[in-house]
């Protein structure tokens, strides 16, 4: 089996005394989709910003492609390889959609290649954007800030291709958009996936979403992995059927359950 | 009164008021990357004057040099403030950071005294003294010289931030500093070159008004102020506005002390100010629901 291009291990993160993820190890190989769950303040999107490099993590080790990145700055790791499209979409409001966009290759600038060739690159990646999202093209003048939720999220993961990642960090993409929207969205990570080989990792309260999109998924409770496994071993699960699909199986029955691993 | 003479308020109102501009433009540069009030902004105004003079005199450098030499150096020293005293502290309330460019200013101002002494300075006009009559008014050619170099700094300062991905990146970083350490922009970068560049505008400023006003250690404080009240006139965060308030404080201020006594000529600006705040709060040019902060 190929080594992970991504690989956590035993990851500590402290909001000055509040311990927010506990011993967190987790990896993503090549071409995964992978999705973690977990309530609200679990630490999911602790964990994404820690891997992005916004968050320090005071003990643990995060790799990337072989290497260590957990001590370098969140520029660099755009660099390296690895978007994050943070929570709440976060596009600069006054630009416009079309310089949202362009800032997205912003790391790049610096990278190998003269002016022109670099110039020439964002413009045909810019190109693909408009193609691959036909709403933000006919939007671009528009400054970010006016569009509807879902075409600012659809901004956000473009401005995050426009990097040309490798691995594609995702917080929670679905909230907020109308269903339909949500369903536009996931359908297109897996096409991003299928089509340009990007690895994913994806978080999301709304697991039976996810999950169904997913290779494997990771439970994240209080900061800590409670569960990992398979997408279909976790649908299937009756500690993630109570906690996070909705399943109305009765006090009883939930009383009864075996215990989760030790939290 | 007469048209001359109007005329001439106009233009002595124009041509500080540029000055105004330029130092309110250095207010909106670091504000508009980071959300501090730089309250020493006043002190490279100063700095590029008074370094203008020295090295003239000390170093017997010619003029043009001098004023380069000037204007490097107040970048140099922006960037220096920038490594020193903020990055350090950048994480910290908004408040204190104000707190800790009032700091800065004292500093600068005190270090300034000790070098200079407290004497005023002329610097010589770029090119003749001898006055132009415009319409009745006499003209200096240092006046043209003032709005030229205003308006070509102006006019580079928007080709940089509405062209230039460079720019954009810089606003990026005031919209969102988070979500442009995430596209790749280095933040840190961005904030040292934004000092760097209010500097650099503030001390040109400088260097081109003390031909006309003089020069010595403290004429960064009124000018920090007027600077800062013409940022709040134009609606604070907006270049255009921030230059358009400095015109508007000059030319008040001139007409003012012309038409009622130049005794309250200082004053003049804060009234206007208070007035402003009362009425619009978000600046001639800023939009109604402006908040940002
Ligand atoms: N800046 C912060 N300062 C202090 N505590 C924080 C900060 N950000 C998050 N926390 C705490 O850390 C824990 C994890 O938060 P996090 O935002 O990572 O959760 P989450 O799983 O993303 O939740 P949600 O689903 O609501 O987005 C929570 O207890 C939260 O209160
Ligand atoms: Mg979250």
């Amino acid at each position: 089996m190929q080594a992970p291009l991504l690989e956590i291990t035993n990851l500590d993160v402290f909001y000055g005394k509040i311990h927010a993820l506990r011993e967190v190890s987790l990896s993503v190989r090549q071409g995964e989709i992978v999705s973690l769950i977990g309530g609200n303040g679990a630490g999911k999107t602790t964990l994404l910003c820690t891997i992005s490099g916004l968050i320090r993590p005071s003990a643990g080790g995060i790799s990337f492609a072989g290497q260590d990145i957990s001590r370098r700055a969140p520029e660099r790791i755009v660099q390296d390889g690895v978007s994050h499209v943070p929570e709440g979409r976060l596009v600069f409001s006054p630009l416009s959609v079309a310089d949202n966009l362009r800032l997205g290759a912003y790391g790049r600038s610096s990278g190998p290649g003269t002016r022109a060739e670099l110039r020439e690159q964002a413009a045909e990646d810019l190109e693909r954007m408009y193609e691959m999202f036909p709403v933000l093209r006919e939007r671009k003048k528009q400054a970010a800030g006016t569009l509807s939720g879902g075409e600012q999220q659809m901004l956000a993961i473009g401005r995050a291709l426009m990097a040309r990642p490798r691995v594609l960090l995702l917080d929670e993409p679905g909230m907020g958009p109308a269903p339909l929207v949500t369903r536009e969205i996931f359908r297109l990570i897996v096409t991003l996936r299928d089509r340009l080989g990007l690895t994913v990792l994806l978080v999301e309260q709304n697991a039976r979403r996810a999950l169904k999109i997913a290779d494997r998924g990771y439970v994240l409770e209080t900061g800590r992995v409670t569960l990992t496994g398979a997408s279909q071993d976790l649908l299937a699960n009756h500690d993630v059927q109570c906690a996070y699909l909705g399943h109305d199986v009765g006090q009883n029955v939930r009383a009864n359950a075996p215990e989760k691993p030790s939290a | 009164m007469d048209l001359p003479s109007l005329l001439q308020y106009l233009i002595t109102g124009l041509t500080v008021g540029a000055t105004y501009g330029l130092t309110a433009l250095g207010f909106t540069i670091i504000f508009n990357t980071t959300g501090i009030i730089n309250f020493a902004q006043g002190e490279f105004v100063m700095l590029g004057g008074m370094m203008s003079v020295f090295f003239m005199r000390a170093l017997g450098l010619p003029e043009p040099l001098a004023i380069v030499l000037a204007v490097v150096c107040a970048t140099l020293l922006g960037a220096v403030v920038e490594r020193l005293a903020i990055r350090p502290v950048r994480d910290g309330s908004p408040i204190n950071l104000i707190i800790i460019t009032i700091g800065i200013s004292i500093l600068i101002r005190g270090a300034a005294m000790l070098l200079w002494g407290k004497d005023t300075f002329a610097l010589p006009a770029f090119s003749g003294s001898e006055p132009l009559s415009f319409f009745g008014a006499a003209l200096m050619p240092q006046t043209l010289w003032v709005l030229a170099i205003s308006l070509l700094i102006l006019a580079g300062l928007k080709t940089f931030f509405s062209r230039s991905i460079h720019g954009k990146a810089m606003l990026a970083c005031s919209y969102d500093p988070k979500a442009a350490a995430l596209v790749g922009i280095g933040v840190d970068r961005m904030v040292l070159l934004s000092f760097m560049i209010s500097a650099l505008v503030g001390a040109v400023g400088g260097a081109i008004l003390a031909p006309i006003t003089l020069t010595s250690f403290d004429v960064g404080v009124m000018l920090g102020l007027k600077g800062f009240a013409a940022c709040i006139l134009g609606g604070l965060g907006n270049p255009f506005g921030a230059a358009a308030g400095g015109l508007i404080l000059g030319v008040l201020e001139s007409l003012g002390a012309g038409l009622i006594s130049s005794a309250y000529k200082d004053a003049l600006a804060f009234v206007i100010l208070l007035v402003l705040l009362f009425v619009r709060p978000s600046g001639l040019f800023g939009q109604k629901d402006g908040k940002r902060v």
